[in-house]
């Protein structure tokens, strides 16, 4: 009866590892399986993200936007120069009576593109490069 | 009479049975792990085949590098795509055999069977072909396993396809050149080619850099194909090529590539070419070249590779010289005054009313004769009579020193392939006559990109010229690459100042811009005829070499129109390249966020206005 027993407990041991053993190999497979799939994911996601970035690199060329504005009728003006505004706000500055109507030629006249430049009317402070970074029209 | 077995005896027979059981176990498990073992390291052929098949190996493709414009735009990238394949014979027995099971419940199924005839009725509205001619292609390679439907298919095609599920069509994934440009810049950037390699231009001249190295992936399959997992040794990774950042600004180019074609178009001209170059580090930021054909016209320049693509045409501002014309008494200009043969003020004598006729006896015509005027005048007006009299001065030496100090006849060997050194008449067969033409920018050939690099010495505060750079430099490698001082900053700033005077008062009156002050060089110089010797009196190259703005030049911009059509009246360098250099320059100044410098009381003018003065 002891030897049966010590044959039972080892066949069950055998087939406990056994198990255990299948059990792990499993859970490998299943691992390499969804790290697999997620490679093929990416890989496809990947291609997508190629795809998609010349869809839209086709799709936002300077002519192609010049076409857009044109279409949406948008008045794409020029922002005012950077230069020429700090030209006009130094001549403003050191005018001795102080008076906002006295400008030098030149600030006058981009005092009057300023004024007839709505985005430049908002946003005044923008940077040079900024600003004509988006002026892809050049009104004349 | 039996005994009855005793205890002792039972139990000696179960310890009996037990050892048996556990023998047989012993040897079971033993075979098992002998098999186990055989199957691992040495299977039976039949079975290793089974096996193998559920394995596949495919290359894992890598991305070859991208061509983007210097804010990061790209002007040409890879794609994944696909190549349509089929295999007509399994198409066939496929068919047939679905047919037959059809037959089962339909008895006509198998007469009207005709599986090429289903396959290309389902296959046209995807392939974007005729039935008919997915049918023939099917039926005459009947017989054969692998035949190419379409080499490029997209993802919609894919997808559609996939509903289909028809049997027999297969797709291997390809990687495929795009370039969203939408043609900007095509013969700068180039074309790769069936294997994906650079061909011409950019792609061809970066092919180590852009070029990628394939990993591969070794994927263990079930049954039904799908990935059961990858070992770690059986995935390598490609490796993508390196991006390429190049010095190009497409909004620029777009500029310079739109007036370009405007002004071809109104002067019927057989072509043109534009370059705009940063005069401070030499960054080409537009590079255009337009090329036309007029039915009718014997034409100058052919480039036959353009008809099959655009891109595989060849840069003419590489490869074509052409003769620069009254362009090059810039220079010629800048080194007499620097030398001291000529003072900016002297009165040059020439004779009023008629052309100027050197001691050797050579005729050299002008479109006006004023009479004697001031060397500053001549540049200004362009009078070859004075370049002649004022390079006779000048000894042979010199002048071939001029020529070759400004990088004519020498490469300016950015790697672009195909590029010409230009053409300088040898110091052996230099005469008198050559003295003279070259003082008229006649007699020598340069390339739209020598001639912009020698004009980025008129625009540098150390009178050098620098090296042009088509690729965007990375970390600490910006410094641009310039020569010796070639004028001194004092002969430069009168020549600016009489470059100005060719503007505002001289020949190039129709480049003057209400936003920017610019100097520049008009250039009218006759064609000569192809195959022969000599001039076409009719037939020009009208060019204008300019850099703005005049106080702090940023850009230098040439613009070249090939051929144009004497009849439509514009065939002066002043009047067609003009206006484009002058749009341009407006343009990209402005993009660039230069500050106007333009005179107020000129700039309140329209535009139109000044061109017509």
């Amino acid at each position: 009866m002891r030897l049966l027993a010590k044959l039972v407990v080892i066949l069950v041991a055998l087939g406990a590892t056994g198990l255990g053993l299948l059990s792990l190999r499993q859970q490998r497979y299943e691992v390499s399986n969804a790290i697999s799939k997620a490679h093929n994911e990416i890989v496809d996601q990947e291609r997508t993200q190629w795809r998609l970035r010349a869809e839209i690199a086709s799709r936002c060329d300077p002519a192609d936007i010049r076409g857009y504005a044109e279409r949406l009728d948008l008045d794409l003006t020029p922002m005012q120069q950077a230069g020429e505004e700090a030209a006009r706000a130094s001549t403003e500055t050191a005018s001795p009576d102080g008076a906002l109507g006295s400008r030098s030629p030149a600030g006058a006249a981009t005092a009057k593109q300023a004024t007839t430049t709505p985005a430049a009317r908002k946003s005044p402070t923008k940077s040079p490069s900024k600003s004509s970074k988006g002026s892809t029209r050049h009104a004349r | 009479m039996h005994a009855e077995p005793t205890v002792a005896s039972q139990g000696l027979r179960i310890r009996s049975w037990s050892r048996v059981a556990l023998g047989c176990t012993a040897v079971a498990l033993a075979l098992t792990l002998v098999r186990v073992a055989q199957l691992k390291v040495a299977p039976p052929e039949q079975l290793d085949a089974a096996a193998g098949r559920r394995t596949s190996e495919r290359k894992e493709i890598a991305q070859r590098g991208e061509v983007l414009d210097r804010r990061g735009r790209p002007l040409a990238m890879s794609l994944v795509g696909y190549r349509l394949y089929c295999d007509p014979a399994y198409i066939y027995e496929s068919g047939w055999d679905k047919a037959k099971q059809a037959a089962k419940k339909d008895p006509t199924a198998v007469a009207e069977c005709d599986p090429f005839r289903d396959a290309a009725i389902a296959l046209s509205p995807v392939l974007r072909q005729t039935p008919q001619a997915i049918f023939e292609m099917l039926r005459q390679n009947a017989e054969r396993r692998f035949v190419v439907l379409a080499q490029d298919v997209d993802e919609s095609q894919i997808e559609q396809l996939r509903a289909l599920d028809i049997d027999g069509i297969g797709m291997e994934s390809k990687l495929v050149r795009a370039y969203p440009a939408q043609g900007l810049a095509s013969q700068l950037v180039g074309k790769v080619g069936f294997e994906h390699t650079g061909q011409s231009g950019v792609e061809f001249a970066l092919d180590r850099e852009l070029r990628p190295v394939d990993g591969h992936v070794r994927a263990l399959r079930d049954a039904f194909g799908r990935t059961l997992w990858i070992n770690r040794d059986d995935y390598v990774p490609g490796d993508p090529g390196a991006d390429v950042r190049l010095t190009i600004d497409l909004a620029i180019q777009e500029s310079a590539e739109r007036h370009l074609k405007a002004m071809i178009e109104q002067s019927n001209a057989g072509g043109g070419r534009v370059i705009v170059m940063d005069a401070q580090n030499g960054d080409v930021l537009a590079m255009a070249d337009i090329l036309r054909e007029r039915p009718g016209w014997k034409e100058a320049t052919r480039d036959p590779a353009r008809r099959i693509h655009p891109s595989l045409g060849r840069n003419r501002n590489f490869t074509d010289p052409y003769e620069p014309g009254s362009t090059f008494k810039s220079f010629v200009w800048a080194r007499a005054t620097q030398l001291g043969v000529a003072r900016p003020e002297e009165i040059i004598p020439l004779p009023q009313g008629g052309p100027y006729v050197t001691p050797f006896g050579r005729v050299i015509r002008d479109v006006k004769y004023p009479g004697s005027v001031s060397w500053k005048t001549v540049l200004v007006k362009s009078l070859n009579g004075g370049m002649a009299t004022v390079s006779l001065r000048m000894t042979h030496a010199q002048m071939q020193d001029m020529v070759r100090d400004f990088g004519f006849g020498q490469k300016v060997a950015m790697g672009i392939p195909g590029e010409s050194a230009g053409i300088v008449t040898k110091p052996a067969k230099w005469s008198n006559y050559t003295q003279t033409s070259v003082a008229m920018g006649h007699e020598i050939a340069a390339t739209p990109i020598q001639m912009v690099r020698a004009f980025s010495a008129f625009a540098r505060p150390d009178g050098a010229m620098v090296s042009p750079r088509l690729v965007l430099p990375v970390g600490n490698d910006g410094t641009p690459v310039a020569s010796r001082s070639l004028i001194d900053p004092g002969i430069a700033r009168v020549a600016r100042e009489a470059m100005q005077g060719v503007v505002e008062e001289g020949t190039a009156r129709k480049a003057q811009s209400t936003r920017y002050r610019m100097f520049g060089k008009t250039g009218t110089a006759e064609l000569s005829v192809p195959g022969e010797r000599g001039y076409d009196r009719d037939r020009y190259t009208a060019s204008f070499l300019a850099a703005a703005p005049a106080t702090d030049p940023k850009i230098v911009v040439l613009c070249i129109i090939d051929d144009p059509d004497k009849k439509t009246n514009l065939w002066y360098g002043g009047s067609i390249a003009g206006p484009v250099v002058r749009d341009v320059t407006d343009e990209a100044l402005q993009y660039l966020g230069v500050p106007y410098d333009q005179d107020p009381a000129k700039r309140e003018k329209p535009a139109s206005k000044v061109a017509t003065r």
